[in-house]
């Protein structure tokens, strides 16, 4: 039944889009009618996911990863509201400090590690030392 | 008598990779109990409870009085403050380049930060040529237009002021061929804000030929795809970016050397709408999203509190990891 539905829905708007043009009339009320509220959706629900499972975070066992993680996500949060930039003086600085530096740090060293262990794969398979299971 | 110690040392290879597999099972299936086995899935309640606060808060400053809960007025960063220069700098009917590279979910961040930016744009009469790597975005960049045109009073006609030449295939290659001799979008996808067909738009030059690049974009990857691929060949030309919170900090170390100026969130958004003038007294939207966000992190400091209270209560000998 789904199926059924997802084909009828993606013919009719590959004929809308075809008839009218990608930027048509028909074709901008189905995204602005559908598209983009079910995306925006689809964010706010993930948004009380991740803010209810953030919560249960502590409660699955203490330890420091979890502890860290839990206080960096709060502080970055409160940064973005800008809620105690007016309290604290130096606030802003300290949260743009830490997601200038330490977040752009460990995002280029996750982006490296992935890039090293890509090409390590590709080596492994041009070297032929990496085969496959089954042969 | 060879091909059987070959044949033994396979089958001894093969029983060793057998019992690693075992084990990498065993190991899945043992995290899993101990995952089934704690409260730690939280219950509907909390979920239901969250969404309620949060929606309360997001829409309290639509209903209360205006100036009860007034926005705090933004900072003024260093980098919006070179945004606002670059943009004051353009000449008179410049042509400006605005890559429109965001998903519809962020449309509402990100149509915050980029409207005021247009209108001051329109006011000074650029000459908008509108492009995107994702095929939602020729749509998103019609909304943009027809939001500032409305907003402004002032119908920008295509495709003499605004031209929106739609979807670039092939992703980073795409970006490089604009970048490298323009005139890969194919003129005839070029659509009049009606969506009709309107008079053939002019071959879009390369990157280099306008006086400004603008990217918009939710997206750190395709942020620096347009840094990568057509930085380079700009010579001269000015790149600046407006930046979703959440991909502003993996492009920010190129602020200042390949990106001129860059706006991240709606924070440094609403900077750069006061300082150009767009900026309303009593800014609802603003005090709608800093009072969610900050009820947020008091909901989850709550919930966390409750769930550490419940696990104590139902193991009591445990107490804490």
């Amino acid at each position: 039944m789904y199926s059924l539905v997802l084909l009828v829905v993606l013919a009719t708007t590959l004929a809308v889009g075809l008839a009218y043009g990608p930027t048509g009339r028909p074709a901008a009320w189905i995204f602005s009618a559908i598209v983009m509220p079910a995306e925006i959706s689809l964010l706010a629900g993930l948004a009380v996911t991740l803010g209810v499972l953030a919560a249960g975070l502590l409660a699955r066992g203490w330890n420091w990863f979890r502890a860290v993680l839990l206080i960096t996500a709060l502080f970055t949060l409160l940064g973005a509201a800008g809620a105690l930039s007016d309290i604290l003086p130096g606030f802003s600085k300290l949260q743009y400090w830490v997601s200038a530096v330490l977040g752009v740090g460990a995002g280029r060293g996750l982006l490296l590690g992935v890039a090293l262990g890509a090409l390590a794969a590709g080596l492994k398979a041009i070297a032929g030392i990496d085969r496959p299971y089954g042969r | 008598m060879n091909v059987t110690i070959d044949n033994n040392d396979e089958f001894d290879q093969a029983q060793r990779k057998a019992a690693g597999l075992a084990e990498i099972i065993q190991a899945e299936r043992d995290s899993n109990s101990v995952l089934q086995a704690g409260p730690k899935r939280p219950t509907a309640w909390q979920r239901i409870l969250f969404t309620v606060v949060l929606v309360a808060a997001a829409l309290a400053p639509y209903f209360l009085p205006e100036g009860r809960l007034p926005a705090s007025p933004p900072e003024f960063p260093a980098g919006v403050q070179a945004f606002e220069q670059i943009i004051h700098a353009l000449p008179a009917n410049a042509a400006v380049l605005v890559a429109v590279e965001y998903q519809p979910a962020y449309s509402g961040e990100l149509e915050r930060l980029a409207q005021p930016v247009l209108l001051d744009l329109m006011r000074r009469q650029a000459r908008l040529v509108m492009v995107s790597t994702l095929t939602t975005g020729p749509l998103q960049a019609q909304n943009l237009i027809i939001a500032a045109s409305q907003a402004d009073g002032y119908p920008y006609q295509s495709p003499y002021e605004v031209l929106n030449l739609g979807y670039i295939p092939g992703e980073r290659s795409g970006l490089k061929k604009l970048a490298a001799a323009g005139g890969q979008t194919d003129p005839e996808s070029g659509y009049t804000l009606s969506g009709a067909a309107g008079l053939a738009p002019p071959m879009l030059p390369s990157a280099s030929d306008f006086d400004l690049l603008w990217v918009i974009s939710d997206n750190p990857d395709l942020a620096r795809d347009w840094i990568e691929q057509v930085g380079p060949s700009l010579d001269g030309v000015p790149l600046v970016m407006s930046l979703s919170a959440q991909a502003g900090p993996l492009v920010r170390p190129y602020a200042g050397s390949q990106v001129q100026a860059m706006v991240v969130g709606l924070q440094e958004g609403a900077a750069l709408e006061g300082w150009l003038g767009f900026m309303q007294p009593n800014d609802q939207t603003l005090a709608s999203y800093n009072l969610a966000t900050s009820t947020a992190v008091i909901m989850i400091l709550i919930l966390v509190f409750l769930n550490v209270l419940i696990r104590r209560r139902s193991s009591p000998g445990q107490g804490l990891d």
